[in-house]
């Protein structure tokens, strides 16, 4: 296959996976898959970067995607740690929550079908200090 | 001179610094000494300039570049005052008469929670105002432009809790921002076209390249687009008229006697230009002559004393522009800028006299200014009588009194242009227009006079029981106002000439022998004495043939009456039609002038409107957006590559 | 054998001491930060910080013009450009220090300020760029620690919203911009921002096109969420009506700044190799041309809508930004005729500085009358400063005046140089740039009613709920010091002119070097 072609086919790969990054962040709602969906499209931008370094011949392409992924990573930090606190508060990871600043005149986007209610919580199991004997059930 | 040229605008802004600090806590009752002070040394150094240029064989123009202000390439504009004979006149003439009111405002203003304000207002004013005539380059001259432009938006909302105080102050605004849109338009034209300069010098000295072309007549009527809208000529002469909603102080200062010049000096400076465009000199004359006209028969019957005032002023502002726009032949343009300038000089005096004894009967009576509801007061005003007197035989051109000869150089000029004008047929209906236009303003000025002095004595229940003459605070600068709306004229120029060396010495502008006309000076005392008479006749002898006659004619009366209809007209000529395409109908819902500005409002609201609903505080949707921009974007360019 | 490449490398780190010793001591702070819990210690310990930094980079300056391989191998240059915009930085950094002094509390404040250094680095780093991923990574350097500021100083519902918005957006809109830089660096074949230049030069027209285009327009859009460009600008009137003004003069400020700065080197107006914006071809113009005129139109329309001032504001600055891109939209043209109009990039850096003068300023006059208890947000809530507070909204004006575009602000003279620049567009599109001006000259009049309207109401209106009485001298001190700029510039723009004159090639054409192919100078 020549060259031209081969690097084509990566670019092609390389564009899906940006634009399926593009729309998972436009439908999804969930704070963590938006997210993710935004790291995919880096993902695509690397595989063009890669594409592109292995077709000139040079490695600055890879070293792009060396410093890119550690930027995501530190993104990624950022983004849970974010997302926890968003999450202590309202108890949920719905992205359509945020949204008391718009426009004036505006009123709330909300659901026509509003989702199913959240299945309550399983509690944590306790897990029974070391060294102290169970507690028993009368038998 | 040069030494203490900066001082002449300096002050008084310092003084408005010093106001607007110190006023509202420490100065409080005594907020007019600054600025008194500050506008009186004005006045002072400025009368110090015209007589250094008086003395002077040569008259050049003093030029003062205190520094460079912006230095880019091609664009150079330097902080440069210039002090020559016109800015000289200007200065003098601004400076006292704003002293002199300053001196009025004192008594008049006193005890108005705003006082400090007014003050720095007024101070602001003067500062704005000597920039705006001491400016050596097109770019400084627009800055004062603009700010005696917010000054005097300021000031004509000084009363902002009455709302047509607030209308009025927005009027005004939005109007002259139509005119200084020309105006700006025509500076750029010109920068463009005189090879990126723009300071007169170099301006006027290339002017002759562009002789005789669209160009040039398209940058002269652009910047007298400006001069329409401050000076308030037809058709953005909306505003004045509202603008009378300002303190009697202002509307002499600013709407009578220096800001509403502005556009009269302007073109007067720039006459090396317009000298070159005769079709733009004969648009200037047209619409002065028009609004000269227009204005008086306006005045005619209206009741509000400040509005008679007013649109006396819009009518004697449109003599000035008759006279410059007669200018067109080389032999009469010094006796146009004359003509023009001296009439300012002299209009700025009695007109502010005028506007001051009108602030004086509102004192008196309480705020009351419809001339309906007061008459006979000349027993209980004595000063204010005899000094509005003064003021009306001057504003009426009676004979020897100081209008008197300045309205005769202007008619005088514009028979001259029909004669040896480019547009002889033209200039004959113009003169004729100013001649009537004498007639007219001798009478609608001798009706305000009699109705508000004459006749049984009446007081409005608003007066209270003491109704009584003014303090002596503000009779005295109205006494001196009087003296020189009486004499300055005679003495200025038929009796020394003084007014006319001076402005002989205004670089650019050659003297040349001119003569006053006999035959003009007899007939226009004759229509003034005529005019007077009538008013004398119609309102003091025969008190009721004003009304017959008013019902005799009431199509004419009521048109008069109702500014012609002009604002209707606006309304109906333009929004009715409007109308009946639904969708423009909700914004075109005031006058038209207003409604335009009502245009781009809404229009900007309308769009605004449009794109609101994205920003709904979703950040898909946000996302959405940018993701559809770029494919926009994208689909575009790529489109454009392939097409 | 001395190699010139690895010399080039070598000699890098002088150039970025200052950037190095502010993140070091942004580390500092952070580990610092857990001992002392004290506001005034850090925040003095970041002015002073930022004070020695400009003392350091004084000495920085090369004084000598880049050689052929530092051109087109080093990863950062410094120039004019990237040393005014330090400077730029730097003053506007410390002033933002004093600002937010009292927004932070004691507890937080060393992680606040070491953020802010990080940015301030960042944008230094990123005015030095010579290289895509020197340029990404300086980039992030300013986002990173914005996500984190932006959730310190408010920490309620409103705030927490910002903050996400403005992460979520501003990944995506970084991914984005990765896509475009993939596609520039596949074209050229080199990182290197004066050899990808060189490269697109020779390949224009021939070689994959489309990829230019896509690579341009997604540069453009991925910065333009940096300077707020429609339509990326939708974070912003959410974002700054979240979060304090303090930090949302911050955001109006020093991302337009990186933003700018970076679309002046990645469009390749200021390159160390010359200048290179012919790369683009006749696209770049008029794809400019476009955001430029809905920037400011849309940017001026929805701030007529607004009641609330900071969302005013936020609006404001997005028409400012439209009103910067005219210089970026003309800057090709009047570089490619050599004319001597001032313009172009060198108008923007002017207007940045004047911007960042009454934007700040502007802001700073809300947090001043804010108290914990009344916080200044809606527009009536100014109503009768002129009374209570005279001093006060006596600045306001000014910031409102220069915002107009008043003469003797600075906001007239940069204004001014943005449209005589667009008016004095020669060439084929020189039509089109004389429009864009006319759609300025619109701009600014519905620009001058919502501005107006504020003055209006500080003066003509009688105060709703009377506004307590604040004393905070770090809020004056930004007050007086935003107005000093605003005033100064406005009253003599010269020295700054000057200045920014020189950072644009056609005049800094004596530090052009020898054009060297990028292949021989990259690939041994």
């Amino acid at each position: 296959m020549n060259p031209v072609a081969a690097l084509n086919n990566y670019l092609m790969v390389g564009a899906v996976l940006f634009a399926l990054g593009v729309i998972g962040f436009l439908s999804r709602r969930n704070l963590i898959i938006m997210f993710l969906s935004a790291e995919m499209m880096l993902q695509g931008v690397a595989l063009n970067m890669v594409a592109f370094a292995r077709y000139r011949g040079n490695v600055q392409g890879q070293a792009f995607v060396l410093f890119m992924l550690t930027v995501a990573a530190c993104e990624a930090a950022i983004a849970l740690s974010l997302f926890m606190v968003l999450y202590r508060h309202r108890h949920t990871l719905d992205v359509s929550v945020w949204q008391e600043l718009r426009e004036a005149d505006q009123d709330p986007i909300v659901d026509d079908e509003p989702l199913p209610p959240l299945e309550p919580e399983e509690p944590l199991p306790h897990l029974t200090p070391a060294g102290r004997e169970p507690e028993h059930a009368p038998s | 001179m040069a030494d203490y040229l900066w001082l002449i605008p300096c002050l008084p802004l310092l003084a408005s610094i010093v106001i607007a600090f110190a006023g509202p806590r420490w100065l409080r009752g005594q907020s007019h000494w600054p600025c008194l002070l500050a506008v009186a040394a004005a006045c002072f150094l400025s009368m110090l300039v015209a007589g250094e240029i008086i003395s002077q064989e040569q008259g050049d123009a003093t030029l003062k570049t205190y520094y460079s202000w912006v230095q880019s390439g091609k664009l150079d504009v330097g902080m440069t005052l210039r002090a020559d004979a016109l800015s000289a006149i200007m200065l003098v003439t601004v400076t006292f008469v704003g002293t002199l009111i300053a001196i009025y405002s004192a008594g008049y203003m006193h005890g108005d929670p705003g006082y400090p304000r007014f003050f720095a207002c007024v101070a602001l004013f003067i500062f704005c105002m000597t920039g705006l005539v001491m400016a050596d380059n097109f770019v400084l001259l627009y800055a004062g432009w603009e700010g005696v432009g917010v000054c005097s938006y300021l000031l004509i909302g000084f009363w902002f809790q009455r709302p047509s105080a607030a209308a009025a102050a927005r009027k005004a605004f939005l109007v002259n921002r139509i005119g200084d849109f020309g105006f700006m338009l025509g500076i750029l034209l010109l920068w463009s076209q005189f090879g990126f300069r723009l300071d007169y010098q170099s301006v006027f000295d290339r002017a002759d390249t562009l002789a005789g072309t669209s160009t040039l007549t398209a940058i002269c009527l652009l910047l007298f687009c400006g001069a329409v809208g401050k000076s308030a000529q037809f058709p953005l002469h909306v505003w004045l008229a509202d603008a009378m909603e300002g303190p009697s102080p202002v509307s002499a200062l600013i709407h009578a006697a220096t800001m509403v010049t502005a556009g009269v000096y302007m073109v007067a400076r720039c006459m090396p230009l317009y000298q070159l465009a005769p079709d733009a000199l004969l648009a200037v004359a047209g619409i002065g002559a028009f609004t000269a006209m227009l204005a008086a028969l306006i005045a005619l019957t209206q009741t509000d004393l400040k509005r008679v005032l007013a649109y006396s002023t819009m009518s004697q502002l449109g003599y000035m522009f008759l006279a410059l726009g007669s200018a067109a032949h080389p032999t009469i343009t010094y006796a146009a800028v004359l003509a023009a300038i001296f009439h300012l000089f002299t209009h700025a005096f009695f007109k502010a006299l005028l506007f001051l004894a009108a602030g004086s009967v509102m004192h008196a009576m309480g705020d009351v200014i419809d001339m309906r509801r007061f008459s006979g007061l000349r027993r209980l005003l004595p000063t204010t009588h005899w000094t509005f007197l003064m003021g009306a035989l001057a504003l009426s051109g009676f004979p020897l009194w100081s209008g008197f000869w300045s309205k005769d150089e202007i008619l005088g000029v514009a028979l001259e242009a029909s004669k040896k004008g480019v547009f002889p047929t033209y200039y004959m209906i113009f003169f004729m227009a100013g001649v009537i236009t004498a007639a007219l303003t001798a009478f609608y000025t001798f009706r305000a006079y009699f109705l508000t002095f004459w006749g049984e004595e009446r007081i409005p229940p608003e007066a209270g029981e003491h109704a009584h003459e003014s303090p002596p605070i503000m009779t005295v600068p109205l006494v001196i106002l009087a003296v020189l709306a009486a004499g300055i004229g005679l003495v200025a120029q038929p009796l020394t000439g003084w007014f006319g060396d001076l402005l002989a010495k205004t670089p650019g502008l050659h003297e040349h022998p001119h003569h006053a006309n006999i035959i003009v000076m007899l007939g226009s005392s004759l229509f003034a004495i005529a005019g007077i008479a009538l008013a004398y006749w119609m309102y003091v002898k025969e008190p009721k043939t004003a009304d017959e006659l008013a019902d005799s004619v009431p199509g004419l009366y009521d048109a008069s009456r109702n500014k012609f209809y002009l604002d209707e007209a606006y309304y109906n000529g333009i929004v009715r039609p409007a109308h009946a395409t639904s969708v423009v109908c909700r914004i075109f819902d005031l006058y038209i002038l207003d409604g335009l500005i009502d245009l781009l409002a809404h229009g900007a609201r309308w769009l605004g409107q449009l794109f609101r609903p994205i920003q709904n505080g979703l950040v898909q949707f946000y996302a959405l957006a940018m993701v559809l921009g770029l494919g926009v974007f994208l689909i575009s360019l790529v489109w454009a590559l392939g097409g | 054998m001395p190699n010139p490449i690895i010399d080039a490398l070598k000699n890098i780190y002088p150039l970025a001491v200052p950037e190095i010793a502010l993140i070091a001591l942004a580390c500092l702070l952070y580990l610092a930060g857990t001992w002392r819990r004290d506001r005034d210690l850090w925040g003095t310990v970041a002015l002073v910080a930022l004070a020695s930094v400009g003392v350091v980079l004084w000495y920085t300056v090369p004084t000598r013009p880049p050689t052929a391989a530092e051109v087109y191998a080093a990863p950062i240059i410094l120039d004019r450009l990237a040393l005014l915009t330090k400077v730029i930085t730097l003053i506007g950094g410390a002033i933002l220090v004093i600002f937010t002094w009292y927004d932070i509390s004691d507890k937080l404040a060393a992680e606040f300020y070491g953020c802010m250094l990080l940015i301030l680095a960042g944008i230094g780093l990123t005015a030095m760029s010579n290289d895509l991923i020197a340029l990404f990574l300086s980039l992030e350097l300013i986002s990173i620690p914005t996500y984190v500021m932006l959730y310190i100083p408010r920490r309620d519902d409103l705030g927490r919203e910002a903050a996400t918005k403005y992460f979520l957006l501003s990944v995506f809109s970084s991914g984005i911009l990765l896509f475009g830089f993939s596609y520039l660096y596949g074209i050229a074949g080199s990182t290197n921002l004066s050899a990808i230049m060189d490269a697109l030069r020779s390949t224009q027209g021939v070689d994959l096109p489309v990829l230019v285009l896509v690579a341009l327009v997604m540069v453009v859009a991925g910065l333009g969420f940096k300077i707020t460009a429609v339509p990326f600008h939708f974070y912003a009137p959410d974002v700054y009506q979240g979060t304090t003004a303090s930090m949302a003069a911050l955001l109006a400020f020093l991302p337009k700044v990186a933003g700018f700065v970076a679309l002046a080197r990645v469009l390749g107006f200021v390159v160390p190799a010359g200048p290179a914006a012919i790369a683009f071809g006749p696209h770049l113009p008029k794809l400019l041309w476009i955001v430029a005129a809905v920037t400011m139109t849309l940017g001026n329309v929805l701030a007529l809508l607004q009641t609330n001032l900071k969302r005013l504001l936020a609006y404001s600055s997005i028409a400012h930004a439209g009103y910067m891109l005219m210089g970026l939209t003309v800057a090709q043209s009047l570089e490619a005729t050599n004319s001597n109009v001032p313009g172009g990039v060198e108008a923007i850096m002017f207007y940045l500085v004047a911007y960042g003068g009454m934007t700040i300023g502007a802001f700073a006059v809300f947090s001043y009358l804010s108290t914990p208890e009344r916080e200044v947000e809606m527009e009536d809530d100014l109503a009768g400063l002129g009374v209570s507070h005279p001093g006060v909204a006596l600045l306001m004006t000014l910031f409102l005046f220069s915002l107009i575009g008043v003469p003797l602000t600075a906001g007239f003279v940069g204004k001014m140089m943005l449209f005589f620049g667009a008016l004095s567009g020669k060439g084929d599109s020189g039509v089109l740039f004389r429009w864009l001006a006319a759609i300025m000259a619109v701009n600014a009049a519905i620009g001058a009613w919502y501005y107006l309207r504020i003055i209006a109401k500080m003066y003509l209106h009688r105060p709703v709920k009377p506004l307590p009485k604040t004393k905070a001298l770090p809020k004056l001190m930004t007050l007086w010091s935003c107005a000093l700029v605003t005033l100064v510039f406005g009253i003599y723009p010269k020295p700054l002119v000057d200045l920014a004159a020189r950072t644009t090639p056609r005049l800094a054409s004596n530090q052009s070097v020898a054009k060297a192919s990028p292949h021989t100078a990259i690939n041994p």
